[in-house]
């Protein structure tokens, strides 16, 4: 007779299985997630350092370029060389391309925070 | 040419770190601590690779104190496991990808995976007993590895890390209802195992 294992056994039993794997993890094996651990650590010096950077970089960025827009609209004879606008502006243009690469990539937490202030059950999965 | 890329740093320099900072460093070890194995054990079961198990673990930390740190303490237990099972989705789809690759050029799926190798060693069984409770331990963790991950993920979080419901629902990105059938699926998967 084909015996029938319960839900509780089931769980009891790859609970087991799975602590002993934990208990078994050798010295080595310790060491890293200590230093996986620490190296987390200190980001606590630093947190949220790449959020925090877009920001003032999107603001600094605005800024130069509304420098640049007013070197070019300046209405005198001292013309500031076509290339060099030309490569600066190319420059923010890069730049503001890896920062909506960056916010692209914290938009999927950004929804986890927000599911996170949601009632339990509302939220599905995302992605 | 205006320079914008030297910003000054937004964080103080170490000796001028706020005692909230110190609290937080401190409770943030001492949850890390408390996690980082099974987070391991998880991870490894799921691609079956000590050291890349590692590195999704390192960087579900980091990822956790570089973005979450300043959220509440009870929040970070959800987080941590929305991050990892996350990062082990995605080393999941880079497998498919280089697979698919190889199988390009005749090499299939080189998977070397023995779950009787990798079972663990009891201590203090006879011969005999210590047989029976590797096999056991291993049939059951390859039934778990061999779980659909959505399945997997639930069963784990669930039994091994003892997350409620509501939590474990926070961690997988689902509703409750979700859950609660992964759970079941594992559950009725893992039986069926266990019963051959």
């Amino acid at each position: 007779m084909k015996k029938h294992t319960t839900d509780e056994e089931i769980v009891a039993r790859a609970s087991a299985a799975l602590k002993a794997k934990t208990d078994s993890l050798d010295a080595a094996t310790l060491s890293k997630l200590n230093q996986a651990r620490q190296r987390a650590l200190a980001e606590v010096e630093n947190p949220k350092s790449a959020g925090r950077y877009w920001l003032p970089a999107a603001g600094a960025t605005a800024c130069a370029v509304l420098a640049v827009a007013l070197l070019v609209n300046r209405p005198d004879t001292d013309t500031p060389d076509a290339t060099i606008v030309a490569s600066t502006v190319d420059d923010f243009e890069i730049l503001m391309a890896e920062e909506s690469i960056d916010m692209l990539k914290d938009l999927e937490f950004f929804e986890l925070m927000e599911m996170l202030e949601q009632t339990p059950g509302e939220a599905e999965t995302i992605g | 040419m205006i320079a914008v890329t030297e910003i000054a740093p937004l964080v103080p320099a170490k000796s001028q770190r706020t005692p909230v900072a110190d609290v937080v460093e401190r409770d943030m070890n001492r949850f890390l601590a408390s996690v980082e194995r099974r987070a391991l054990s998880m991870a490894e079961i799921s691609v079956r690779d000590r050291e890349e198990a590692l590195d999704i673990v390192q960087d579900t930390m980091i990822r956790l104190v570089r973005s979450y740190g300043d959220r509440p303490a009870e929040d970070w237990a959800p987080l941590f496991f929305r991050i990892l099972t996350n990062r082990i989705r995605d080393t999941h789809r880079r497998h498919k990808v280089r697979n698919r690759v190889m199988s390009w050029f005749g090499r299939g799926d080189e998977d070397d995976y023995d779950p009787i190798a990798s079972a663990p060693d009891p201590d203090g069984a006879s011969p005999r007993e210590e047989l029976e409770a590797e096999e056991s331990h291993a049939a059951l963790l390859a039934g778990v590895a061999a779980l659909p991950a959505r399945q997997r993920e639930a069963f784990m979080l669930r039994s091994l890390e003892g997350l409620d419901v509501a939590t474990t629902a926070k961690a997988m990105g689902c509703s409750a209802g979700s859950v609660k059938t992964h759970y079941s699926r594992a559950l009725h998967a893992l039986r069926a195992c266990l019963e051959e």
